[in-house]
């Protein structure tokens, strides 16, 4: 325990950043399952990652370091993503396949960005698999702030967007929400913010973790929420402390691998 | 009477442009119930949507003379399995009214458990909770046996009588077994 104090010390932020990060976006993942946009937003995903992958490259041919250009180019082309498939792809009744070739396309695209980039190697890895022991406070705190603020909306307005995704799930959403736009505009905004800090794979595994182990057991939208939560925080938390143990032990899969051993045993507790 | 809402040669279509309904044109006033016949296929359902503005690809023109916030639609009503544990009081919304739809539920019983009546029976209870000017209702009836039936279509009928300044567009394939005020049927084909 001596020992774990100092490490917890050097994480300050990145702990409770990527805790708190892991929570929201939970709750923002439950929302678009429930919404029936899941492939949507892991394609929304790719998207924003060749942005940060763009950004980058930006940054290593002018030799600057300025990291407002990827999250800049990673919102851009994320908007754009979701532009195209609100419009194109959405009313389609094949489109999880086109949704699978966007991602294929966005992939490919940041593999040829990388390669001919070969300054981008370690960062590529970074921006996709993530680590979060390496951190930046400044991206610590920026996602630390952004998720409070995210979450406490979407926490006050749960009850609200849940029936908004139940409409929308059952095609009858005929009134403007000012609050769904919000949501929309959070999420796009937060997935970049955290796939920019925390890389794709912690990003898209806190988005659908807990809502796959939560919703089928759970009696209502309250105790869904609490277990929720419980899955996202206690089970980041642990697997970050577990990744401390060992130098060996990445940070991601260690976080992932703590929600879902939480979301299997909240599971199958009836 | 005023009118709530006018449609003009309106004409669904499809994203590739082909024909899904007849051209259809009517007015809708205060205190109308507009049932809505037709067969399978006929696009009953699609000129709903291209109304409320769920369907785009559509010729002609229409207007509403009310808000789009006062008017309240039901879908018809599929077998949606819905992802989040809802309960049939998290889909209410509003406290229970005293029409008699929601007689001896359970509202905490999960949507996705719920039969076709009890979900049918919420999801309108909430929708006139609302007092809407004008209430489209896409198959209501469907999924529902013969006695939930009927208290659905008293509880449409109260509705109006309480609120005559409210209207009700209607698709059915079942017969209206109550007496309607200001009924006019269209038939779509």
């Amino acid at each position: 325990m001596t020992s774990l104090l100092p490490l917890l010390q050097i994480y300050k932020w990145s702990l409770p950043s990527s805790v708190i990060m892991a929570a929201v976006l939970a709750l923002i993942g439950s929302q678009w399952t429930a919404r029936e946009k899941s492939a949507q937003v892991f394609v929304l995903g790719q998207g924003t990652s060749l942005g940060i992958v763009l950004g980058l490259a930006v940054n290593v041919l002018l030799g600057t370091d300025f990291h407002g250009i990827s999250l800049l180019i990673g919102l851009s082309l994320g908007w754009i993503t979701l532009l195209l498939m609100d419009l194109l792809i959405k009313a389609k009744s094949d489109r999880n396949h086109i949704y699978l070739t966007l991602f294929v396309f966005f992939l490919a695209l940041t593999y040829l960005v990388s390669y001919m980039t070969p300054a981008l190697e370690s960062h590529i890895a970074a921006s996709y698999f993530g680590d979060l022991a390496v951190m930046s406070d400044a991206g610590a705190i920026g996602c630390l702030a952004g998720a409070l603020l995210f979450g406490l909306f979407l926490l006050s307005n749960w009850r609200e967007l849940s029936l908004r995704s139940f409409q929308l799930a059952n095609h009858s959403a005929i009134h403007q929400s000012w609050k769904n736009r919000l949501f929309d505009l959070g999420t796009l905004l937060l997935t970049t913010m955290a796939i920019q800090s925390m890389g794709y794979l912690y990003t898209m595994g806190s988005l659908f973790i807990a809502t796959s182990f939560a919703a089928s057991r759970s009696q209502n939208l309250r105790s869904y929420l609490v277990k929720m939560l419980l899955i996202a925080l206690l089970g980041s938390g642990f697997g970050f402390v577990v990744s401390l143990q060992s130098t060996n032990l990445p940070t991601v899969p260690c976080v992932l691998l703590g929600q879902m051993l939480m979301g299997l045993l909240l599971y199958t507790k009836k | 009477m005023k009118s709530l809402l006018h449609v003009n040669k309106v004409r669904v279509l499809s994203p590739e442009g082909n024909f899904l309904s007849p051209e259809i044109s009517f007015d809708l006033g205060e205190g109308e119930v507009l049932l809505l016949k037709g067969e399978n296929g006929s696009g009953k359902s699609s000129f709903l949507k291209t109304l409320l503005g769920l369907h785009k690809p559509f010729t002609g023109n229409f207007n509403f003379e009310v808000p789009l916030q006062d008017v309240q639609y039901l879908p018809q009503l599929g077998n949606l399995h819905f992802h989040l544990p809802l309960t049939l009081r998290d889909v209410l919304n509003s406290e229970p009214a005293s029409n008699g739809l929601l007689k001896n539920l359970d509202l905490n019983k999960k949507w996705n458990t719920a039969s076709g009546g009890e979900r049918q029976k919420v999801l309108l209870t909430s929708a006139l909770a609302k007092k809407p000017r004008l209430l489209v209702l896409d198959e209501p009836f469907n999924h529902v046996d013969q006695e939930s039936g009927h208290i659905l279509e008293e509880a449409l009928s109260f509705f109006l009588n309480e609120h005559p300044q409210s209207s009700l567009i209607l698709v059915s394939h079942r017969p209206l077994l109550s007496v309607w005020k200001n009924l006019r049927s269209l038939e779509i084909r």
